[in-house]
């Protein structure tokens, strides 16, 4: 099984990085130091944190085209002709096909994550040398490479909640639905629930209506890197346990869910 | 040259005339128009996860408002000016360029010294370790508002804090006793306009200019 697993990983890392929309992602992910310089160019004083601001957008926008769009199509794909291609010759159980995609798709994120990442701390060392500290407080290599790093770990969350729905649904216009409807419930669900909170100014009456959607967050991927975000664009540290808390629940998320997709996809009538 | 051809050229320059002369006109007529605003609530759900990127718009929507106010004056500059400002601090209550903003932009140019004030009060919560929220603040309190005490207590918390200059005690101690001095005001306006950016300190002048004259 273990051998499936990672010929599958392998196979996934070829086949995504054959794929064209990955290769425009590459070179988005090469040229995105030039949106966030140009944004902090706008800018007259805190450039280094508007500069951060900039990457981050990056990191954002990659992830979520590269699950919603690159993931969710090869999965489709796969399923719905009962055949993953690059394993015709190697006969693979749901479980292990599945799990050697999850890496194999976690392994080309992270080796796009790493692009931004390397060429945003290089440009950023390249344009912030002779900048006055004043208007670069905050930016450090360090810093940049852990925002990156911590920001980009919450798509793991959202890779989890992909595999999910593409266990039980069928096709890619119900998978493309359901994904951009959790993400979109995602992005606005935790400030509703901050002005529903009856401890925060919320009215009594919403308790019921905040209860349940509470609930529904909980079932929802947290993307919540941008909490870290602020604290760390500023250039303000953050805690050891603020930041092994925040690892382990992406990896608990779509560890659960993973777990879940199989038991699921186990079940499928294919 | 044919008939679709021609006309296809035809559409091309009427549509390149309309947006060029059109442009102006829409823009400030929006400026105008200050309800058009987002409220706070919708633009927080709007920011999702991205509220750094979301304050950085609203700062650029400050400095477009300052380029639009000093090529022609408009009367909803000040409101919309505060609600930029307000809607930044809300998303990324710890960016320091919107209080460099308000401390300059809000009081000098806008002429609204008390909102500038409470946006600097929610600085010197949200950025503990910096002086420069409550310094701009005691001073505006103090000189502008006349409130000393409010003056005296921002002013005293920024001389706590780690890096404020040694103008900040004698300005407490001046605020303590309920006094705000003409040369206190040039001090600390001559040290703001060195480290604002010069694009931005016209107000900051005028208001030196002002001074100036009144001890004639």
């Amino acid at each position: 099984m273990l051998k499936i697993i990672s010929n599958t990983i392998a196979l996934t890392f070829l086949e995504v990085v054959q794929s064209r929309v990955y290769q425009v992602l590459l070179v988005m992910a090469l040229l995105s130091p030039l949106f966030a310089y140009f944004l902090s160019s706008l800018f007259l004083v805190e450039i280094g944190k508007v500069y951060m601001d900039g990457v981050l957008v990056a990191v954002h926008f990659l992830s979520v085209i590269f699950t919603l769009f690159i993931v969710s199509s090869i999965l489709v794909r796969d399923i719905s002709h009962k055949v993953c291609y690059l394993l015709v010759v190697q006969p693979a159980t749901r479980e292990s096909y599945l799990m050697g995609r999850f890496f194999g798709f976690l392994v080309t994120l992270l080796i796009l994550i790493t692009v931004v990442g390397l060429v945003s701390v290089g440009a950023g060392f390249l344009i912030f040398l002779d900048e006055i500290q004043l208007y670069v407080a905050g930016y450090t290599w360090s810093n940049i490479s852990l925002l990156i790093f911590l920001h980009s770990f919450q798509y793991v969350s959202l890779l989890g909640f992909i595999f999910f729905i593409v266990s039980w649904a069928t096709g890619l216009a119900e998978v493309m639905f359901f994904s951009m409807l959790g993400l979109i419930i995602s992005w606005v669900l935790p400030q509703v629930l901050v002005l529903l909170n009856p401890e925060f100014g919320g009215e009594q009456e919403n308790a019921v209506l905040f209860e349940f959607l509470r609930t529904v967050y909980q079932i929802l991927p947290h993307l919540n890197g941008s909490d870290i975000s602020l604290v760390l664009t500023h250039g303000a540290s953050l805690s050891f346990s603020a930041i092994s808390l925040y690892i382990l629940e992406h990896l608990g998320y779509a560890g659960v869910f993973l777990g879940l997709a199989v038991w699921v996809f186990n079940r499928r009538d294919l | 040259m044919n008939l679709s051809r021609l006309t296809f050229i035809l559409l091309l320059i009427v549509l390149c005339i309309a947006r060029w002369s059109a442009e102006p006109d829409y823009i400030i007529n929006n400026l105008g128009v200050s309800d058009t605003r987002v409220s706070p609530t919708v633009l927080k759900v709007a920011a999702g996860h991205l509220p750094g990127l979301v304050a950085d718009f609203q700062i650029l929507d400050v400095f477009s408002l300052y380029g639009m106010h000093e090529r022609t004056e408009f009367e909803s500059f000040g409101a919309l000016l505060y609600h930029d400002l307000q809607m930044a601090s809300l998303l990324d209550p710890q960016f320091k360029d919107i209080y460099r903003l308000a401390s300059s932009l809000l009081v000098f140019d806008a002429g609204m010294p008390e909102e500038a004030v409470m946006l600097l009060q929610t600085g010197t919560k949200a950025i503990p370790n910096s002086w420069e929220s409550p310094f701009f603040g005691g001073f505006i309190a103090a000189h502008h508002l006349h409130d000393y005490e409010l003056g005296y207590s921002l002013m005293r918390q920024a001389s706590l804090r780690e890096g404020s200059p040694p103008a900040a005690v004698i300005l407490a101690a001046r605020y303590l006793k309920h006094h705000s001095g003409k040369g206190d005001a040039m001090m600390f306006l001559q040290g703001m306009s060195e480290v604002m950016p010069k694009k931005y300190t016209k107000g900051i002048e005028a208001e030196m200019h002002k001074l100036s004259i009144q001890g004639e």
